[in-house]
C-alpha cells in the first residue's frame, strides 16, 4: 500500500528541484513516442487528477541535474475547447515549467505554428521539435531551419520519436536554452504588434500578479478573449484605455494565420507536393459503398484477435495459478488449519489468479486498439459510424468501446480512455455495462437450454438488444437530466490525421505500463471482494452451503425478488457470487442444488502431489494454448469464446424445479442488467471515480430490478 | 451558399461563419477563416458529417456545423 501512495505522489508532484519540462503540441505529433524514445524506461503512465485523461511523464538525470519531463495534452490552441486542452493551458499557467518542448509535425507546419505562436506567449523558454523529419524528407519538402530559428528565436531540432532520430540533438538544445534562458520571440503582425505592446506595456504598470504570464494576458485582451478579459476586469487590471486596444478574435486570429503563411513562404521549400498515399487509402476505406462493410470487417477482426487470442492463455493463466501454483502453495502450508487453507486458496490465490488472467486479454487488447488509434483509423472509423452516434447525442468513437463490451467489459472500459470529449468517456461508460459481455453467455445458454428449446437463440439474442437498448434510452435520460452533460458537448470537429505505420516498439512499452497500472489499481479491490465473498460462502466453516452466511442471507431477502418472479433464496444466493465473475452463477447454483439433491459436496479424495507430473503438464497446457490462439484465427468465422462448452442435464432438470420459464426469462434479465463484475468495477473506479462508480451501481441496481419485474409482470398477464 | 451544400471535389472559398463565438473561434484556429479556402473531398457514407481539407489537413465537421460556414465557389 505504502509503495502504491509513494508512487502516485511522484507522479503528480516532481521532486522539488528538478527541472520540469512540459511537451506540448498538436493532437497526432507523434509526442508521447518522442518522450518515450527520451525517457525509455523512465517513462510513467497514469491519470490527471480527477479525469480520464492520460498522464504520462518521466523523470530522468541528465549531466547530474534531474529533470521531470511531462507530456501534456495534445492541443489545437490554448484557448481551451477540450478538456485536454484546458489541462495543458492550465498547466502552463499554474505549474510554470521551466521549459517547453514544442513538438511539431514538420509536414504540418502551417498547422502547427498557431499553437508555436501562441506558446511562445507563456514567456517560457522554449525548443522545437520538428517530428517525423524522416517523413518530411521523404515528402521532397525542405525546412529552412535557421530562418526559421532566426524569426523564432528557439533551438529547432529535427527528430524521430520513432526512428529515435536527433535525440541527443534534442537534449542539448534543452541544455542550451536552460543556461542562456533566453525567451521566444513573441511575434505579430506590424499594427497589431504595435497593439499589442501596448497593452503589455500598460497591464506592467500594475505592480500586482495578474494570475497570467503577461504576454499572454496582454495576447488575450489583444483579441477580446471573453473569459480572461472578465477575470482581468474583475481584478480590476483593465482600464478603458486598456480596453480601447482590444480587437476582435476574427481579426486576431486572420492576422494570425497571415502571419503563419508568411513565415511558412520564407521557409518552407515544397518541391513535390505532399505524400498522396494517406488520400488514395482514405478513397477505399472512407468509400460510399466499401467503408462501412470494411469498418464491420475491422471491427471483427479487432473483436476477434482481442478476444479469441487471449482466450487461450487466459484460461491457461487461470489454471497455472489456481491449480498449480495454488496447489503447491497450500501444500507448504499444510501446518496451517484447514480455514486458512481455504481462504488463501480460494479467496487470495483465486483473486490473484483473477487479476492475472486477465494480463492476456487486457495486454492484447490494448496492443490492437492502440494500433487503431496510432495508425489514424480510430478517426475513420469515428467519421464512418458518427451519424448513428449523433442521433444519441454521441461521437462516433464511442462506437469502438460499446461493440468491444460484447466481449469483455473491462477492456471497453479502458477503450474510452480514447475518445475525444469528457461527455463522451463518462456516457460511454456507463453504458458499457450494460453490453452484455461473454462471461454472461454461460448463464444464458444455461438458462434457455433448460427452459426455451428450440426458441433459444432468439432469446439469446433478445437479451443482447434489450442490454443496448437500455443503454440507449439510459444514455438520452442522463443527457436530459443532467444538463452539464448536454452543454459539454464538444461539436464534432475531427481531424483526420495521414496514416501512419504505428511505432509497434513504443506501443508494446504503453500496454506493459496500462497492464501495470491496473494490476496496482485493481488487484487490492478484486482481492477484497474476493474474500468478502469467500467469507460469506464459506462460513460457517464446513457447514453445507445451505446453512453457509451467504445461503441464510439470502433466505432472508429473497421476498424483495417476489415481484420480478424469483424469489427463491438458490437464486438469490447466485448474485453475490455473480459479481466475482458472471459465470460463478452456474457454479454457485449448482453447488447449492446438488447439495440440496443429497448428494453433498463430491468428496474429493486427498490431492495428489507429483510436482513433476504437473509441472509438465503445466508447460504441455501453456504450449497447447498457443496451438488453440492459432486455431482459432484458422477457424475465422467462428467466434470461439462464444462457444457453448458442455451442457449439464442433471443441472437443468433441477433449474426446472426451481424456476418457471418466465421466471427464468426474468432472472437472466436481472443478470443481464445487473452490477458487473468485480474487475469492472474497479477499472470503472481507476477510470471515473468513486462518486460515479456508487452513481453506476445504485444505477444497474435500479434498472435490473425495475425492468425484470416489468418482464415478469407483464408476462403474467399472458400466461395464466 | 452553405457547406452543406458543397459539391463532392470542389474547391471553395469561406465567406462568413455564423456560429457561436466558441466554436467559430475553434473553426478559425483550425484554419477556416474568413477568405480561406476548403476543399470538400466526400460525405461519410450516411451522409453526415463531411470531410473537407484546409491547408492540407483532414477534418470532419458535422451537416450542423457546416450549416453555419457560409461559401463561394472559388474561381
Amino acid at each position: 500500500m505504502f509503495r502504491y501512495r509513494h508512487r502516485r505522489r511522484q507522479i503528480t508532484q516532481p521532486l522539488e528541484g528538478s527541472i520540469k519540462i512540459a511537451f506540448v503540441g498538436n493532437p497526432n505529433v507523434g509526442k508521447s513516442a518522442l518522450i518515450n524514445a527520451i525517457a525509455g524506461s523512465n517513462l510513467k503512465v497514469g491519470n490527471w487528477p480527477g479525469v480520464t485523461v492520460e498522464k504520462k511523464e518521466a523523470s530522468l538525470i541528465i549531466n547530474g541535474k534531474m529533470f521531470s519531463l511531462v507530456d501534456l495534452p495534445g492541443a489545437y490552441s490554448l484557448n481551451p475547447f477540450s478538456l485536454e486542452e484546458k489541462i495543458t493551458r492550465d498547466f502552463l499557467i499554474n505549474e510554470k515549467p521551466d521549459l517547453i518542448v514544442n513538438v511539431v509535425d514538420s509536414n504540418q507546419l502551417e498547422k502547427s505554428l498557431f499553437l508555436t505562436l501562441a506558446l511562445s506567449e507563456f514567456e517560457i523558454p522554449m525548443v522545437i521539435a520538428l517530428n517525423f523529419f524522416d517523413e518530411m524528407i521523404k515528402n521532397k519538402t525542405e525546412i529552412d531551419i535557421k530562418k526559421l530559428k532566426d524569426l523564432l528565436s528557439v533551438e529547432i531540432v529535427p527528430t524521430s520519436g520513432v526512428k529515435k532520430i536527433g535525440l541527443d540533438g534534442l537534449k542539448k538544445a534543452i541544455y542550451k536554452t536552460l543556461n542562456e534562458g533566453a525567451l521566444p520571440n513573441i511575434l505579430f503582425e506590424g499594427s497589431l504588434d504595435k497593439r499589442f505592446k501596448q497593452i503589455r506595456e500598460m497591464l506592467s504598470d500594475e505592480n500586482k500578479d495578474l494570475g497570467y504570464p503577461l504576454s499572454f494576458a496582454a495576447a488575450r485582451v489583444l483579441e477580446n478573449d471573453s473569459q480572461i478579459v472578465e477575470d482581468l476586469q474583475n481584478k480590476n487590471f483593465l482600464n478603458k484605455k486598456i480596453t480601447d486596444l482590444s480587437l476582435d478574435n476574427t481579426t486576431y486570429i486572420q492576422s494570425r494565420y497571415r502571419l503563419i503563411s508568411s513565415i511558412c513562404n520564407s521557409v518552407l521549400v515544397r518541391t513535390v507536393n505532399e505524400n498522396n498515399l494517406t488520400q488514395k487509402i482514405d478513397s477505399v476505406l472512407l468509400n460510399k459503398f466499401l467503408g462501412l462493410p470494411l469498418f464491420a470487417i475491422m471491427m471483427f477482426v479487432v473483436f476477434k484477435l482481442t478476444f479469441d487470442l487471449s482466450q487461450p492463455f487466459v484460461d491457461f493463466t487461470g489454471y497455472l495459478i489456481n491449480d498449480y501454483i495454488g496447489k503447491y502453495t497450500i501444500y507448504l502450508l499444510w501446518f496451517l488449519p484447514d480455514i486458512f487453507k481455504s481462504l488463501i486458496k480460494e479467496a487470495i490465490i483465486g483473486g490473484v489468479g483473477s487479476v492475472i488472467s486477465f494480463f492476456p486479454l487486457i495486454g492484447i487488447f490494448f496492443l490492437f486498439i492502440s494500433i487503431l488509434e496510432e495508425s489514424g483509423y480510430m478517426t475513420r472509423a469515428a467519421f464512418l459510424i458518427d451519424k448513428l452516434m449523433n442521433s444519441i447525442g454521441l461521437s462516433g468513437k464511442v462506437f469502438i468501446p460499446l461493440i468491444l463490451g460484447f466481449g469483455c467489459n473491462v477492456p471497453a472500459i479502458y477503450a474510452t480512455k480514447g475518445l475525444d470529449s469528457q461527455k463522451d468517456r463518462l456516457l460511454a461508460g456507463l453504458m458499457i455495462p450494460l453490453m452484455s459481455c461473454s462471461a454472461r453467455l454461460p448463464v444464458y445458454l444455461l438458462f434457455t437450454a433448460a427452459f426455451f428449446g428450440s426458441f433459444k437463440e432468439l432469446v439469446i439474442l433478445g437479451l443482447y438488444f434489450l442490454g443496448a437498448f437500455i443503454a440507449i434510452i439510459l444514455v438520452i435520460l442522463l443527457q436530459l437530466a443532467v444538463p452539464s452533460l448536454k452543454m459539454d458537448s464538444t461539436p464534432f470537429i475531427l481531424e483526420l490525421p495521414p496514416y501512419r505505420i504505428p511505432p509497434l516498439k513504443f506501443l508494446l512499452r504503453l500496454t506493459g505500463f496500462r497492464v501495470k497500472s491496473f494490476v496496482r489499481k485493481a488487484g487490492s479491490v478484486i482481492l477484497f471482494t474476493m474474500i468478502l465473498v469467500w467469507s460469506v460462502n464459506s462460513l460457517p466453516y464446513n457447514a453445507p452451503p445451505g446453512e453457509s452466511y451467504l445461503a441464510q442471507g439470502s433466505k432472508s431477502i429473497a421476498f424483495i425478488f417476489a415481484p420480478a418472479g424469483f424469489d427463491k433464496w438458490e437464486a438469490v444466493a447466485t448474485l453475490l457470487p455473480s459479481v466475482v465473475a458472471k459465470e460463478a452463477v452456474i457454479g454457485t447454483l449448482g453447488q447449492i442444488l446438488e447439495a440440496e439433491q443429497g448428494n453433498s459436496k463430491e468428496i474429493k479424495g486427498p490431492e495428489k502431489y507429483n510436482f513433476l507430473s504437473d509441472t509438465s503438464e503445466v508447460i504441455v497446457k501453456f504450449k497447447n494454448s498457443f496451438i488453440e490462439a492459432g486455431s482459432s484465427l484458422l477457424n475465422f468465422f467462428t467466434i470461439s469464446s462464444f462457444q457453448e462448452k458442455e451442457k449439464n442435464e442433471s443441472l437443468m432438470n433441477r433449474l426446472k424445479a426451481l424456476f418457471t420459464p418466465l421466471s427464468a426469462l426474468s432472472f437472466m434479465i436481472f443478470i443481464l442488467l445487473f452490477v458487473p463484475c468485480i474487475v469492472t468495477i474497479s477499472v470503472f473506479i481507476q477510470e471515473y471515480g468513486i462518486k460515479w462508480t456508487i452513481f453506476e451501481i445504485c444505477m444497474l441496481l435500479v434498472i435490473s430490478y425495475s425492468v425484470s419485474t416489468l418482464v415478469y409482470q407483464t408476462g403474467k398477464l399472458f400466461i395464466r | 451558399m452553405v457547406l452543406n451544400k458543397a459539391l463532392k471535389n470542389k474547391s471553395y472559398r469561406v465567406i462568413d461563419i455564423k456560429l457561436d463565438e466558441k466554436l467559430a473561434r475553434r473553426l478559425q484556429e483550425l484554419g477556416i477563416v474568413k477568405g480561406g479556402k476548403v476543399h470538400m473531398v466526400r460525405r461519410a457514407p450516411l451522409g453526415d458529417p463531411i470531410h473537407i481539407c484546409i491547408n492540407g489537413q483532414n477534418i470532419s465537421l458535422r451537416d450542423s456545423v457546416c450549416s453555419g460556414i457560409v461559401i463561394e465557389e472559388d474561381k
